[in-house]
């Protein structure tokens, strides 16, 4: 996936956790914690602890009582658990949607955990998934919550016309996926899914998928009960199970949660209720909304801003508004992808040896509390990142070789090779980029071509690999849905990446496409490693420009107890947050 | 008076349709793209045509706003996905971007832009009216010097810097947290959420009306009538504010009805500094996204307000002044 944008779009959902030494995810494994290092990205090494339960354990410091006061420019634009899929709606959809599994955030990395079910165990053809319903859950409104609720939710999610927004992987991996249209289309009966009993849930596949319990932390498999189903409505007033309620709601305005009383936390391993509410308003600018968290003025000292910190509030973070500043991982990693079918090897080499990495991130308003240079595919918060020495120019540092990369260009035959990218022509900063970037490379003897476009026409353009330019094109980022390689490879890599309009690259190798399924087939504990190869291998062949890897820099009002980052959505982790006072 | 007015609302009616279509033309001619705003970054091909469909967008323009123009006065119905919903009349359809109706996106932002607007007025008015009535009454003294360099430095600085500076370093510290509580709930909390803003904008626009009503005053107080109140022994204060302020505020009254107006379309940065979630706020965001039923609502809305805000000022000017006739 891309990077966060403002303005109207959010993150997709992204997932940072280890995995080590794990033959099934119903084994208990507790892999070693990088420590979590501030701001710093470190490798997350932990993995699943099967056996959690609650209630979750105490956040050091805290206390109950209180509203916390959350802000930000960019509204959700959802909250029916079908349809979500970016950070926000995700992060907000963990105070009130309990799933079957969820991440438990331990000194800043995310360990997967049993929630409403447990983590599941798989048969010995790796097709059918089996999952425990916990006893004794219920919804807000004190009725149990069922097995059949669970499945429910799951063949809702198959309505993927009327739930546009939300993830399909479930299309693709779950039996008959590319048949079942939803409940409302096709009826109950799915192949899909089945209930046994009052808690048994039994999730049949088309294909294995190995990581199938992290997907089921995902918010569309709350469950939903068929007869509180107000489909395009259900958005406004969702059924809670977990810690939080909604109170009230205004689409793109304001929504206000207050405690669920009938959210047990003995049942809970990954939650706390420690304020009496959270408020969240949106829509205001998101520069004059972190001052105010920094000024902490009256009510202000109880407010959270999630927008990326702008750079210029980076100075006043000295003293004592230093631990205002929330820091934590994300999962994504932000590229400048290279067509292999239009640029020769040599040539991509050249353009690598002459990119401006420097003048670049600086021109793009990054500063070190919001991004890491990168230098891999995976970013360092996703198990199979290796730290291995950087390719020659893929360091994601320096000022750019010009000399070297023009000699290159020279023994090539290809001297005023032509490089040309879509940029937005419509704002001062991606015009400044693009110049930025086109000086660079027509020092190092290329031509460089930059083809400005409106904002409305750049997803369009820049998602047509068939377009007349052999840089830039989409996606240009990738964050992570679930913690392994499984979730970039195939994706980003593999020949259907081309029609699928997510494609790194271009490639089309089918000698590849093997390579990555072989892996992808393995136990968890066999893949990571050839993850980690994997990437060294394919950033070798020069398929992308690596710029940074995202991180979470957000800042808050001085009443609010430290706040962790989530991982998994890059976002501020609400379900552990309090008051001071 | 009647006739005057039936045509006006006719003349409005049309003026509204015009801008209506306008803004659909303009919107489809225009680069746009609502579905890949929607789609975001992880966007197959196949998602993106989900999407469009879903939004009726894949069907021909003309086709499109012929729908909307239908639903606006008779109702209609959204089908997708083997459910269908009915709108009533007027129907302004549903936000691309958060599938809520907008007609109910419009009745919560409405409610806030006009509170934040007609507060704001009340402040300008009135304070613009008796300061530059006062300076008026002291003309060439010190007092009237003061006065009108104040209002000229005031009108000097622009307006968003004031809001600022006010949104962050008054509201919360001196005056009440900006927050939206709708009257009905909790007319205190309403008035005290709207306080910074009415204040900053009030007096901000004050300073124009000062100039306005000086201006207009020492007008009114050369003309005859006012000269004749005085011989007749009046005094000078019941000539100043019964017979001269009348007549002054005429003009005023005309300008007033157009800020008003103004404002009402205008908004925006009030809105967004103070974190108020009016019309102009949502206006905006859809803009950015390409939501075009809430766009078009957003339309509808400043176009009806112009136009009455407009029939408004002209009907009031005959009870100001009784030489003006409508017709």
């Amino acid at each position: 996936m891309a990077t966060r944008f403002r303005l109207a779009v959010a993150v997709t959902a992204a997932v940072a956790m280890g995995i080590a030494g794990c033959g099934s995810p119903s084994s208990k494994n507790n892999g070693s914690t990088g420590g979590n290092q501030g701001g710093k990205i470190t490798t997350a090494a932990n993995a699943i602890d099967a056996t959690a339960k609650g209630p979750a354990k105490d956040v050091p410091g805290s206390r109950k009582g209180g509203t916390i006061v959350v802000t930000a420019q960019t509204t959700p634009n959802t909250f029916d658990p079908t349809d979500i899929y970016y950070v926000d709606s995700n992060e907000i959809g963990k105070l009130m949607f309990r799933t079957p599994t969820q991440f438990d955030i331990r000194d800043g990395h995310p360990t997967l955990v049993p929630d409403l079910t447990d983590v599941g165990t798989v048969s010995a053809d790796k097709l059918t998934w089996t999952f425990k319903l916990q006893p004794n859950i219920k919804y807000q409104d004190g009725t149990p919550v069922k097995v059949e609720d669970l499945a429910y939710a799951i063949k809702r999610s198959f309505a993927h016309d009327v739930f546009v927004n939300g993830p399909t992987y479930q299309m693709q991996f779950f039996k008959d996926g590319d048949k079942y249209k939803g409940p409302y289309k096709g009826g109950d009966t799915c192949a899909c899914v089945e209930t046994q009993g009052t808690d048994t849930l039994v999730v049949h596949l088309a294909k294995p998928f190995n990581d199938l319990p992290f997907y089921m932390s995902f918010p569309m498999f709350t469950p939903i009960p068929q007869a509180k189903d107000t489909k395009q409505n259900y958005k406004n007033k969702p059924l809670s199970t977990g810690p939080y309620m909604i109170q009230s709601y205004q689409p793109g305005t304001a929504l206000n949660l207050v405690k669920n009383p009938n959210w047990d936390p003995n049942t809970d391993p990954a939650r706390h209720q420690y304020a009496d509410a959270f408020n969240f308003k949106w829509g205001g600018d998101a520069v004059k909304l972190q001052q105010a968290a920094l000024n902490s003025n009256g009510p202000d000292a109880n407010t959270i801003n999630y927008d990326e910190l702008d750079a210029s509030l980076v100075p006043q973070l000295t003293g004592d508004k230093k631990s205002q500043l929330v820091q934590g991982q994300s999962s994504c990693t932000i590229v400048v992808q290279m067509d292999t079918r239009k640029i020769p090897l040599e040539v991509r080499k050249a353009i690598a040896t002459a990119w401006p990495y420097d003048s670049d991130f600086k021109t793009a308003g990054k500063n070190d509390l919001v991004a890491e240079r990168a230098s891999t595919i995976l970013p360092p918060s996703v198990p199979g990142y290796q730290k291995y020495t950087p390719l020659p120019g893929l360091s994601g540092k320096g000022a750019g070789d010009p000399a070297a990369a023009k000699k290159m260009l020279q023994d090539a035959g290809k001297l005023g090779f032509e490089v040309s990218w879509f940029f937005d022509n419509t704002t001062p900063l991606t015009q400044q980029i693009a110049q930025g970037r086109a000086q660079a490379l027509n020092a190092a003897g290329f031509k460089a071509k930059p083809v400005g476009v409106a904002t409305a026409d750049l997803r369009s353009k820049t998602s047509d690999y068939d377009a007349p330019v052999n840089i830039g094109q989409s996606p240009a980022g990738w964050c992570s849905d679930w913690p392994s390689g499984g979730s970039w490879f195939p994706v980003l890599f593999e020949s259907h990446s081309i029609t699928d309009g997510l494609s790194w690259g271009e490639m089309k190798d089918a000698a590849l496409d093997k390579e990555i399924e072989d892996i992808n087939n393995l136990p968890t504990d066999q893949s990571t490693p050839k993850w980690a190869a994997l990437d060294q291998k394919i950033m070798g062949m020069y398929v992308a420009i690596p710029r940074y890897y995202d991180k979470l820099a957000v800042v808050q009002g001085t009443n609010i107890g430290t706040t962790t980052g989530d991982p998994t959505m890059g976002m501020p982790n609400f379900v552990n947050m309090y008051l001071k006072s | 008076m009647l006739l005057y007015i039936l045509k006006r609302v006719a003349s409005a009616i049309s003026v509204v349709f015009v801008t209506l279509v306008a803004s659909f033309a303009l919107f489809f001619l225009a680069p746009t793209d609502p579905a890949g705003v929607i789609c975001g970054p992880r966007c197959t091909p196949q998602r993106l045509a989900d999407i469009r469909s879903s939004l009726s967008l894949d069907q021909p323009p003309v086709q499109q706003i012929a729908l909307y123009m239908k639903g606006l006065v008779v109702g209609r119905d959204f089908s997708n996905g083997g459910i269908t919903q009915h709108c009533s009349a007027p129907c302004m359809g549903y936000s691309y971007r958060l599938g809520a109706p907008v007609t109910e996106l419009l009745l919560q932002a409405v409610p806030v832009t006009i509170s934040i607007v007609l507060g704001g007025a009340i402040v300008y008015f009135f304070v613009g009216v008796l300061t530059g009535t006062i300076a008026a009454r002291h003309r060439a003294t010190p007092l009237d010097r003061v006065t009108v360099g104040t209002s000229l430095l005031v009108n000097s600085i622009p307006y968003f810097v004031v809001a600022l500076l006010v949104a962050l370093y008054v509201v919360n510290v001196v005056l009440p947290g900006s927050a939206w509580h709708p009257f009905w709930q909790n007319p205190l909390a309403w008035a005290s959420g709207l306080l910074g803003a009415w204040l900053t904008l009030g007096l901000t626009n004050a300073a124009s009306y000062t100039r306005y009503s000086r201006a207009s005053m020492i007008e009114a107080l050369g003309q005859d009538f006012v000269r004749t109140a005085r011989s007749k022994g009046i005094s000078e204060r019941r000539v100043v504010y019964r017979h001269g302020v009348r007549a002054a505020l005429t003009p005023v009254v005309t300008i007033l009805g157009l800020d008003i107006a103004y404002q009402l379309t205008n908004a925006l940065f009030t809105e967004s500094i103070f974190g108020l979630p009016g019309i102009g706020v949502l206006t905006l965001r859809a803009f950015g996204s390409y939501d075009l039923p809430v766009l078009l609502g957003g339309v509808m809305v400043g176009s009806v307000v112009l136009v009455l805000m407009n029939l408004i000022v002209d009907i009031a000017y005959t009870f100001l002044d009784p030489r003006v006739r409508l017709g």
